[in-house]
């Protein structure tokens, strides 16, 4: 009883949070949190979260440490969104007072304690406010209020001073046409993968003959490293083209955006054709007799009733492959497929961390939006039913 | 009507269904009953091509079902499948309005009809119609698929194990209701059960499946009378068949003028002046039935029946039990 008693001025606190808490605190101490450099090429000299000026920075520091130790999910995690937003305004602050004292030339990049405090508080924030459980609608509200927050900032200029963002006025219309470039690969990969892999699947649903024909062929074609598979398909498509010049008008070519398109679509058939299964078979046999017995037909059977039964567990597919394909699309650019991957395979070239960043966060950022956003579409549409 | 003629369904090496034959006139109430895997929902089933028979042939008003395309006999004919199969993704309303919907009804005359089904059913149209099946007990749901089986007002009406889930009351409530709108309808209605009970309460004629036949068919009265040997006595169960019988008959059937001088009527009760007794009087709805147990309960030679507050005659209990002896 005694230990309880000794305890009890702790009860409001996550002890397993020290884990996450200490390397935190030591990681923002000992890593610079911003680097600053007189100009693009040298390197530069480190300031740490410390040496920045004023309250602000010892609050950070004090928070890094206090809050992931906050017991209730709801104080947790709204005070780590705090956080990440008071690691976004320092950042900027800081840049621009740096950016002042050592004039215009001066780079000033983000450090690996930004990153620390950053990705540890996010972690912290999505740890709580998840624990809350919060209706699918209000997480879409939430996060489309801190994306317009960020959004705003970033317009705003509150980020101008960092090195990013000098990289980024330096290639906007590059940036532009890698963000086109990416979504166009997502998008155009997923239709026609729901195209052929719905139907497929339906298929397969339906016959054992077509399920031990089509999953192992999908299952090698998902085990194909990416890299292989683009140079796999240069080679017909070169000559599929040569064969046919009426398609090179179209834009089809052994490189480019048709290689890509196709490998993508192809990592993204056995997730869909797999879930589809699943969904298929996930609905009840009451619900599919009862449409037949009232008298539906078949494709109204197929529309009515057992799409919407099995979307939940399709969308979970396409959540798969949306996410997967918001990565590999960056490795279309090896072989000029566009998509942010050529802002990262230039800054590579130049050993412009940068420009490679410039090219990483937004596919981050997709990743999160997309994972976010189709959850709760699939938590909306498994609504109330069950 | 509806003719079935040598239906047979094997599945492999089993037969599911045997050389089955009977009739369902327009407007008749036919139970078809019998223990479980004797064959009764793939009779069924076959009524409305769920599944097509091996053998024999179904006429449905005189029309071969094969030649019928297949939706249209299937939204002619009202279905109650085993185990209810809402769909789960849509409200009660939207269930009940499935065919309907599928038959192009304007908006205004489904939401109408699917007021009326619900409130038949004594479920709150406001509270019910915008919940999902998941939201509704067992019985509820019972309900909205018999519900939605009726909703287009359809002259077949097939019916596999539609009240099995309930409590007595309940369940003898929805029978009630059940019987009182096959009977404005004029539906004619198939009801698997394996409930002797509701099968005498509801049909006209009750057919006894084993193994896939019928072994004997017949009006309720004929089975508890003269019951074949072997399974459809053991089935049809002999102890309380005089009680049985007199469950299908109605107390209007017997009722004399006799003795309503000595009763008055005071609120309700009746009081028998000799004695200065109160009697529950009994009402033209109730079954002979009950007026057994209660002249049993009462000591009484007679009781007194009252429609509409009035006292209209005499329930005698000579004349009860002459409708239960055997012949
Ligand atoms: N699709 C099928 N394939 C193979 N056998 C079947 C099929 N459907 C039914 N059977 C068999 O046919 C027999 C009759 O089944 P049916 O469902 O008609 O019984 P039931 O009388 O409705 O029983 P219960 O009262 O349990 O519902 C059973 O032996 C069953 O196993
Ligand atoms: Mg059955």
């Amino acid at each position: 009883m005694s230990a309880g008693a000794a305890a009890a001025p702790f009860r409001g606190i996550e002890g397993a949070a020290l884990v996450f808490a200490v390397p935190a605190v030591a990681g923002l101490m000992a890593l610079p949190f911003l680097t600053v450099r007189p100009n693009r090429i040298v390197s530069g000299d480190p300031l740490y979260l410390w040496e920045a000026a004023g309250g602000l920075a010892v609050a950070a520091l004090l928070a890094a440490a206090l809050v992931p130790l906050i017991s209730g999910p709801a104080l947790r995690g709204g005070l780590s969104v705090a956080g990440v937003a008071l690691a976004l305004f320092l950042v900027g602050r800081e840049a621009d007072a740096r950016l002042a004292e050592a004039g215009d030339l001066a780079r000033i990049s983000l450090g690996g304690g930004f990153w620390l405090m950053v990705a540890s508080f996010a972690l912290a924030a999505a740890e709580g406010l998840s624990r809350l459980e919060p209706p699918p609608l209000l997480r879409l509200g939430l996060t489309a209020l801190m994306a317009a927050a960020f959004g705003t900032a970033l317009v705003s200029g509150w980020f101008d001073g960092l090195s990013i963002m000098q990289e980024y006025r330096a290639n906007a219309g590059a940036f532009r046409s890698a963000f086109w470039g990416h979504l166009l690969l997502v998008g155009g990969s997923l239709l026609p993968a729901l195209a052929i892999g719905l139907p497929l699947g339906r298929a397969c649903f339906a016959s054992p003959r077509w399920r031990r024909a089509a999953i192992p062929i999908l299952n090698i074609l998902q085990t194909t490293p990416s890299i292989a598979m683009f140079g796999l398909l240069m080679v017909p498509l070169a000559a599929l083209v040569a064969a046919v010049p009426d398609l090179r008008r179209l834009g089809v070519a052994g490189v480019g955006a048709t290689p890509a398109l196709i490998a993508l679509t192809l990592y993204s058939l056995l997730p869909i054709v797999t879930n589809t299964v699943a969904g298929f078979a996930a609905i009840p046999a009451q619900s599919r007799e009862a449409g037949r017995a009232m008298g539906m037909t078949r494709r109204g059977l197929l529309i009515q009733v057992e799409l919407p039964l099995a979307a939940p567990i399709i969308l979970t597919g396409v959540r798969i492959v949306v996410v997967q394909n918001i990565g590999l699309a960056a490795i279309a650019a090896l072989i000029g497929g566009g998509g942010f991957g050529t802002l990262i395979f230039r800054g590579m070239g130049q050993t412009a961390m940068d420009l490679v960043l410039l090219g990483t966060l937004p596919i981050v950022a997709l990743a999160i939006v997309a994972t976010i956003v189709l959850d709760a579409v699939i938590d909306l549409l498994k609504g109330r039913r069950r | 009507m509806i003719e079935v003629e040598g239906l047979t369904k094997r599945f492999g090496a089993t037969t599911a269904v045997d050389d089955v034959s009977f009739r369902v006139e327009d407007g008749e109430v036919l139970a078809l009953v019998g223990t479980s895997g004797c064959g009764k929902s793939t009779t069924l089933r076959m009524l409305n091509r769920l599944i097509d028979p091996t053998e024999g042939t179904v006429r449905i008003d005189g029309r071969d079902i094969m030649q019928v395309p297949l939706e249209e006999l299937r939204l002619g004919i009202g279905y109650v499948i085993q185990g209810v199969g809402l769909f789960p993704h849509w409200t009660v309303a939207r269930n009940i309005a499935t065919v309907p919907r599928l038959m192009r009804w304007d908006r205004a005359r489904i939401d109408a009809r699917v007021r009326e089904l619900l409130e038949l059913f004594q479920l709150d149209p406001a509270e019910f119609g915008d919940k999902y099946p998941a939201q509704l007990s067992g019985g509820q749901q019972q309900r909205v698929g018999v519900a939605r089986a009726m909703a287009a007002e359809p002259s077949v009406l097939l019916m596999d194990e539609p009240f099995g889930a309930l409590d007595p009351v309940t369940r003898a409530h929805l029978q009630d209701e059940f019987e009182a709108i096959q009977r404005r309808l004029g539906t004619t209605v198939i009801l698997v059960t394996h409930d002797m009970d509701e099968a005498f309460k509801l049909a006209d004629r009750i057919a006894v499946m084993d193994t896939g036949r019928i072994l004997q068919i017949g009006r309720s009265e004929l089975l508890l009378r003269e019951p074949q040997e072997g399974f459809v006595r053991q089935f049809v169960g002999l102890d309380d068949r005089a009680l049985r019988i007199l469950s299908l008959h109605g107390v209007a059937e017997i009722a004399t003028p006799h003795k309503v001088e000595g009763w008055e009527v005071l609120d309700g009760a009746v009081v028998d002046q000799a004695s200065g007794r109160r009697i529950l009087p009994l009402a033209p709805s109730d079954t002979l039935r009950e007026a057994a147990s209660r002249i049993i309960w009462e000591g009484a030679d007679s009781l007194p029946l009252v429609e509409a507050g009035m006292l209209v005659g005499a329930v005698r209990a000579e004349d009860v039990w002459r409708v239960g002896r055997r012949a």
